[in-house]
């Protein structure tokens, strides 16, 4: 089973996109934070694409995009960014960090998916 | 629900693109700001009135954090209670579409079981239309018999024949006995043998009417029992075939019609699953907005700690109140607070405007 791994420091965010994903027939982990999430990834949590807010507490989305690809086993797993800021020179900033793609919130769940299946193709 | 806060955003977000804008243009730039020791613009720091409107602003600001504050929890709580109560409703819908989903499984296995009845019953209908014809071939089969016992009614007229044989024989023993009383004597042997036939012609039309009697008796009867037996069995039969037939009829449609509501019934609360699935996808992605708000509080939070700051700084230092530069510091939280929220929010009706779904 594809697995999606979602790091949010907002529980309502975590929550709704489980049910989402989950209901989409994907197993999802999550993470409350950009420390936690890496930590994981350290343990040994390989998941099939990264979905990660931008502002939150300790390791910002960014950050942790950069930690991750440092990682051998995640230079190639796709990483959206979900989060509230619209600016260009963020997004600028994530693609710079290795981000796939960017997603301001709110997004629709139909639109999540659409992307996700992009990204992931075959799912 | 998702439409009506799409417009209250996008309504904000370009309030605060329009507050922002409007306050750029007055900012003044940091290398044009006018030095330190340029003359004081304010009233003076040591008026009372100034004092009593800082120390009024910073508490009504600090006073507004704690609900700002408890708003963001309040409504994080409720997206959590409805994130929690559509669960329920997705957890009631998976179990009708598993039930559905067995139900169709069911009706596969059902739909056999109506098709071998159909069969059965198809067969049964064939019968039940032959089946008057199987009741002729019987008539006819009883033909036969009363044909047969016709032949049998043939034994009358044998038994006549003897009738006229024993009268005929009865009147030469007769003569017999007149010739032998003429012959005297001679004749008295052959009076008896005469004697003994004419009683044997007697006994054998006695026998012939009793034969004659009977079988006609017979006849009669059986000829009474096949008629009134054929009569009644066969429009009895025809009426019971005609009924059983129409009767299969019926229940062939009936498993026909059943069969096909049950069907159209599936298919459409598969068509209303389906929607409402689409439906509580769709409400979990809206609850997202409770993110956006809550973070949008926090800037709003943020902004104002530092107002508050900057005016607790001016009320610990009468003498900043009165330059140029606390203007500027309120100004700078202020134009730091629109700029930071212009880069959030909705989409915007700017054609330059960042697309809300990037691929890179």
């Amino acid at each position: 089973m594809t697995m999606i791994f979602l790091a949010d420091d907002s529980a309502t965010m975590l929550m709704s996109l489980s049910e989402i994903l989950q209901k989409a027939g994907f197993k999802v982990v999550t993470a409350v934070d950009g420390w936690d999430a890496l930590n994981q990834f350290k343990a040994g949590t390989k998941p099939d694409l990264l979905i990660t807010d931008l502002n939150m507490p300790g390791l910002n989305g960014i950050e942790l995009i950069r930690e991750t690809r440092k990682l051998a086993a995640f230079r190639f797993v796709p990483i959206l960014m979900l989060t509230t800021e619209s600016q260009q020179a963020k997004r600028q900033e994530g693609k710079a960090a290795g981000a796939t793609g960017w997603l301001v919130k709110p997004v629709a769940g139909k639109d999540l998916l659409a992307v996700i299946k992009q990204v992931l193709p075959g799912t | 629900m998702r439409d009506l806060w799409s417009a209250r955003i996008g309504g904000l977000r370009r309030w605060f693109a329009e507050r922002w804008a409007f306050f750029r243009h007055r900012l003044p730039q940091r290398s044009q700001r006018p030095p330190e020791s340029a003359p004081a613009v304010l009233p003076p720091s040591d008026c009372v009135g100034c004092r009593v409107f800082l120390d009024h602003a910073s508490r009504m600001t600090e006073s507004f954090g704690e609900p700002l504050h408890r708003v963001i929890n309040e409504t994080e709580q409720s997206a959590v209670n409805i994130i929690g109560r559509v669960k329920q409703l997705d957890q009631t819908a998976t179990q009708l579409i598993e039930y559905l989903t067995k139900a169709d499984q069911d009706t596969v296995s059902m739909q056999a079981q109506i098709q071998d009845s159909t069969d059965l019953i198809e067969r049964i209908s064939a019968f039940m239309q032959q089946l008057p014809m199987k009741i002729e071939a019987e008539r006819q089969g009883s033909a036969e018999l009363v044909e047969k016992i016709n032949q049998i009614m043939q034994l009358g007229e044998i038994a006549d024949t003897i009738k006229d044989v024993s009268r005929l024989t009865n009147m030469v023993a007769i003569n017999a006995s007149i010739q032998a009383a003429h012959a005297g004597t001679f004749g008295r042997g052959f009076a008896v043998v005469a004697d003994e036939v004419r009683q044997l012609a007697g006994r054998s039309g006695e026998a012939a009417d009793l034969i004659t009697q009977t079988t006609k008796t017979i006849h009669q009867a059986v000829h009474a029992y096949m008629d009134d037996r054929m009569q009644r069995d066969f429009t009895h039969d025809l009426r019971e075939a005609a009924h059983v037939t129409e009767s299969v009829h019926q229940l062939q449609d009936g498993h026909e019609d059943m069969k096909q509501y049950y069907k159209t019934l599936l298919t459409v609360v598969k068509q209303y699953n389906s929607s409402m699935a689409s439906e509580i996808v769709e409400t979990l992605g809206s609850i997202q907005y409770q993110d956006v708000v809550r973070q949008r509080l926090e800037r709003l939070l943020a902004a104002q700690n530092r107002y508050r700051a900057a005016l607790q700084t001016a009320l610990d230092d009468p003498a900043l109140a009165s330059t140029p530069r606390f203007k500027d510091d309120l100004e700078q939280v202020l134009g730091d607070y629109l700029e930071e929220e212009s880069h959030h929010g909705e989409q915007s009706s700017d054609e330059d405007a960042p697309p809300m779904i990037e691929l890179f």
